[in-house]
């Protein structure tokens, strides 16, 4: 079948006006958050889930592979297309089918985005606790695809938490659900926490059950400056070690803490040298102890100011500041790159200052931030794409900081998945024994390597 | 290629990250990445790039921004979508003109105020009947045509040159702008009213042109820079404390663009920079030049009004706290919020004439706000966003009103 033959095919599933196959439509969708690119034959925004299963079977029948994409904000090149490959677009595939306040349950489409689900739960008291920094532009079938975690995932875990269940289009165009809307872990095999987190690879998710919580009763947000941010990281290990489980403990350091502040203007003193985010919820009473606990752990461990929000728009003000970091170092340099790497908490200081010794070495400027809490940690390296030289130094800059994670006990993606970038250095991490045993289970769901091929491992 | 070159840094500042995605109402409505500021940046940098050709598809994605800079204010790196798609628009007039006929035609009419006036004229005979004998065609690209008001002549030919009051607080030189004189004259006299009861002498100089912006967003700076000039010149030769516009729109383009059009003309930047430190929107003057003298205002019957923020008030002049500071002085009147009050309503310019199915989803998601608020009045200070909402509101067959607030306010200064 020719590539022309393809896309009237796909006309005929979808529509006309859900097929993009124009030179602007292949640019547009040859991208995701990363630096790489590719172009593929066409772009299709499925409606339905027996849309999709017409277009599985297609692609079957013609050759040709499909790269599933919501937003397209990955860090990991999951959604980049390559050669005879249709990207099937999520985006209009967006419908809240359900929100059960009773059984704490919502059914959605996976176009469906994280945020447009929040302010529908908020008017009914309710939240979706899993919220990556992206989460107002990201659809929750990629958030699922990757596992995202966000900043509240230190007290309430990752997405991987909030799955019940999916129905899902098999590689053969079969149709299953996993899971449902009880509880329960599933009898036999666990499909739905093989599928969280497989990158698109496995199955095409047409509708995703979630566990959703009331809104907390209540809730502090504070601010902790230091000179310094070994002190910060200290602070980190404290709190945990002390039984508290804040929601949130997010660390800043002073590169990031300005391009934040020169994103948004919300105040962040320039010359410290890191700050945390700290936030805790719960009921009311209990507020103030923890609170002055904390405190007490912050001035231990040399903080130069401890600040409660006082009021919603100077907690809105911090979280905004805190959601833009990455995105803000563009104002410094036009390229990063950015690891995602999760050392045990109480290596946490080692790893920071171990980055900060590499960047040192490598000559490169570095900017930290964390997930403190759970010990998640991205370094932004940044350069400008156009300089080879730099561009070098930052490749082995990238190794020695995966190298020194798994140094200290730690892994190589905590929330922004494998894709193409990270493939070279999951080898790192796991045996050739279960390497192998991760081709068995791609082969076994995608004998045909139709879905996402290239991404995870090469096969 | 000069224009994008010059913006080739912030084009490349795009990380790509889609933190703009979901401020952008083009994207959000249709859902496809050359609808979204990211989208639009990144087609730009192909094209400098030499991957891909300015071919009608790319001119679509660039001509269907409604620049209106929300993607702008989400962006974390700094990155302005509106100013790089206006640069892209720049870059087309440069290659070819601007195309298609019909969009050249409409900026050219613009641009001259006698075409403009035969323009209206045969909408106002001819055309408004003959599309109102066709059926189905009242509502002609989501534009209410049967209800759009058409003035009986021009405003500036309903008034003398000069209005003098009493005892002169100020000397105020209003700049009617396209729409109040030929559609809205009723706003026109409001804004009049407001500055009489205010003791402002109100000067209304007969040689006005169009403030140039409509050239100016498709790139044709040629004749924006022609309008401007005349603008200034006629505006700074009486001498006024003020230079007055009730429309964001043209208030954006008067009092900031002005600036960056001439900056590459040192010479005649000086007057320039005079004449925008003289600009004022309406509710702006009101609120901060002139102290509005509340014991004047009479109440009427109470009314319960909202209010629309538009894009070039909002995140242009950056105007928010005046309109509505005006619209709670006035007594009996009961203020309310809506929903997304500052998102676009969909009209920009010429965006809801070649983009109609766009422009007439976005507009559908202003009206339910609207509704939703429970107002029966909604104010605004741009008449195109005026002419835009009372459209859909007659479309989806609403029983709101869409004013200026320079009614309202002239309003309570009746008996
Ligand atoms: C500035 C910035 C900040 C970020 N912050 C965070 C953060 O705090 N935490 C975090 O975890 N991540 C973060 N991310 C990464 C990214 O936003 C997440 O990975 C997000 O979940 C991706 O969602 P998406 O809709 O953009 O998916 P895409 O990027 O479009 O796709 C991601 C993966 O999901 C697959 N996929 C998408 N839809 C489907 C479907 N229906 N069926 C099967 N597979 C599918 C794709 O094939 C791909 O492998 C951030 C990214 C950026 C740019
Ligand atoms: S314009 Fe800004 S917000 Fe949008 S993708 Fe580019 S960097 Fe991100
Ligand atoms: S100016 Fe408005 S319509 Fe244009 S890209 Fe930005 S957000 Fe979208």
């Amino acid at each position: 079948m020719t590539e022309k033959d393809v896309v009237e095919r796909l006309e005929e599933i979808v529509g006309k006006k859900n097929v993009q196959a124009d030179k602007i439509g292949l640019t547009s969708y040859g991208y995701d958050a990363t630096l790489l690119s590719g172009v593929g034959m066409a772009t299709v925004f499925p409606l339905s889930t027996e849309h999709v299963v017409k277009l599985v079977k297609l692609a079957n029948e013609a050759g040709f592979t499909l790269i599933p994409r919501g937003a397209g904000t990955n860090l990991s090149g999951g959604t980049i297309p390559d050669g005879r490959c249709v990207t099937v677009n999520f985006s209009r595939m967006k419908k809240i089918l359900d929100i059960d306040t009773e059984n704490f349950v919502a059914v959605v489409e996976p176009g469906l985005v994280n945020f447009d689900l929040q302010a529908e739960l908020e008017k009914k008291g309710f939240y979706y606790p899993p919220d990556p920094a992206s989460y107002k532009a990201t659809t929750l079938g990629g958030n699922l695809a990757e596992c995202s975690g966000g900043p509240r995932c230190f007290k309430y875990g990752v997405t991987r938490d909030y799955i019940l269940g999916l129905e899902v289009v098999l590689p053969d165009g079969k149709v299953i659900q996993t899971g449902g809307r009880n509880f329960n872990s599933e009898p036999g095999y666990d499909l739905t926490r093989i599928l969280v987190g497989s990158e698109g690879t496995l199955a095409l998710l047409t509708k995703i059950f979630l566990r959703i919580l009331p809104l907390p009763a209540a809730k502090k947000t504070m601010l902790a400056i230091y000179n310094q941010v070994e002190d910060a990281s200290q602070t980190v290990s404290d709190i945990v070690a002390a039984g508290i489980v804040p929601t949130t403990l997010e660390m800043m350091d002073n590169l990031l803490i300005n391009t934040a502040e020169d994103a948004t203007g919300a105040g962040l003193p320039r010359d410290a040298g890191a700050l945390l985010i700290i936030e805790i919820d719960g009921h009311p009473e209990d507020m103030d102890e923890q609170v002055e606990t904390i405190a007490g752990i912050c001035k231990k461990a040399r903080v130069r100011e401890f600040k409660m929000a006082r009021t919603a728009a100077e907690v809105d003000q911090l979280w905004l500041a805190r959601r833009v970091v990455i995105g803000s170092v563009a104002r410094r340099r036009p390229s990063y790159s950015l690891q995602d790497i999760t050392v045990p908490r109480s290596m946490f200081p080692n790893m920071v200052s171990g980055i900060l010794q590499i960047a040192k070495e490598r000559n490169l400027e570095v900017g930290i931030l964390a997930h403190a809490g759970d010990g998640n940690m991205h370094p932004l390296v940044l350069f400008d794409q156009r300089i080879e030289e730099e561009v070098e130094r930052v490749h082995l800059a990238e190794k020695d900081i995966c190298a020194l994670a798994l140094e200290l006990g730690g892994t190589l993606s905590g929330e922004h998945g494998i894709g193409l970038l990270k493939k070279k250095y999951l080898t790192l991490e796991f045996s050739p024994v279960a390497m192998a045993c991760f081709a068995k289970i791609k082969n076994s769901f995608d004998p045909r390597h139709l879905l996402n091929p290239g991404k995870i491992m090469n096969l | 290629m000069g224009v994008l070159n010059d913006v080739y840094e912030m084009l490349n500042t795009c990380n790509k990250c889609g933190f703009c995605l979901t401020a952008c109402k083009t994207y959000k409505t249709d859902l496809r990445e050359p609808l979204s500021p990211r989208g639009r940046i990144q087609l730009i940098k192909k094209l400098v790039d030499g991957v891909i050709e300015p071919d009608q598809d790319y001119e679509d994605a660039i001509n269907s921004c409604l620049l209106c800079g929300e993607c702008a204010v989400a962006c974390p790196s700094g990155v302005k979508g509106n100013e790089l798609v206006l640069a892209a628009r720049r870059d087309l007039k440069l290659r070819h003109g601007i195309k298609p006929f019909a969009k050249s035609f409409a900026l050219k009419t613009l641009a001259s105020p006698s075409r403009l006036e035969h323009g209206f004229n045969f909408f106002k005979g001819v055309g408004k009947g003959l599309l109102k004998r066709i059926d189905g065609l009242d509502y002609f690209r989501g534009v209410d045509i049967r209800n759009m008001p058409a003035a009986e002549k021009p405003f500036l030919e309903q008034v003398p040159e000069q209005i003098t009051v009493g005892d002169p607080q100020k000397k105020v030189a209003f700049f009617v702008g396209c729409f109040l004189n030929h559609s809205l004259d009723g706003t026109a006299h409001s804004v009049v009213k407001v500055l009489t009861k205010n003791n402002c002498d109100v000067i209304i100089p007969k040689d006005q042109v169009c403030c140039g912006l409509p050239q100016y967003a498709y790139g044709d700076f040629e004749s924006a820079k022609a309008n401007a000039r005349k603008t200034i010149e006629s505006f700074l030769d009486r001498k006024p404390d003020a230079v007055l516009t009730a429309c964001a729109s043209c208030g954006s383009m008067l009092r900031d663009e002005y600036l960056k059009l001439f900056a590459d003309e040192p010479g005649y930047l000086p007057r320039v920079k005079e004449f925008c430190a003289k600009v004022f929107e309406f509710s702006e003057f009101v609120e901060d030049q002139i102290k509005l003298d509340e014991s004047k205002l009479k109440a009427h019957t109470p009314v319960k009004v909202t209010y629309h923020d538009p894009c070039h008030m909002a995140r242009h002049l950056k105007i928010t706290s005046q309109p509505r500071q005006v619209l709670k002085s006035i007594p009996r009147l009961q203020f309310v919020e809506m929903n997304e009050a500052n998102r676009c309503c969909g009209a920009s310019g010429l965006v809801q004439a070649f983009y109609h199915q766009l422009s007439t989803d976005i507009t559908r998601q202003k009206t339910q706000n609207i509704v939703d608020s429970g107002a029966e009045v909604v104010a605004t200070s741009c008449p195109a966003c005026m002419l835009r909402i009372q459209g859909g509101l007659n479309f989806a067959g609403k029983q709101q009103t869409v004013v200026h607030v320079a009614d309202l306010l002239a309003k309570a200064y009746e008996d």
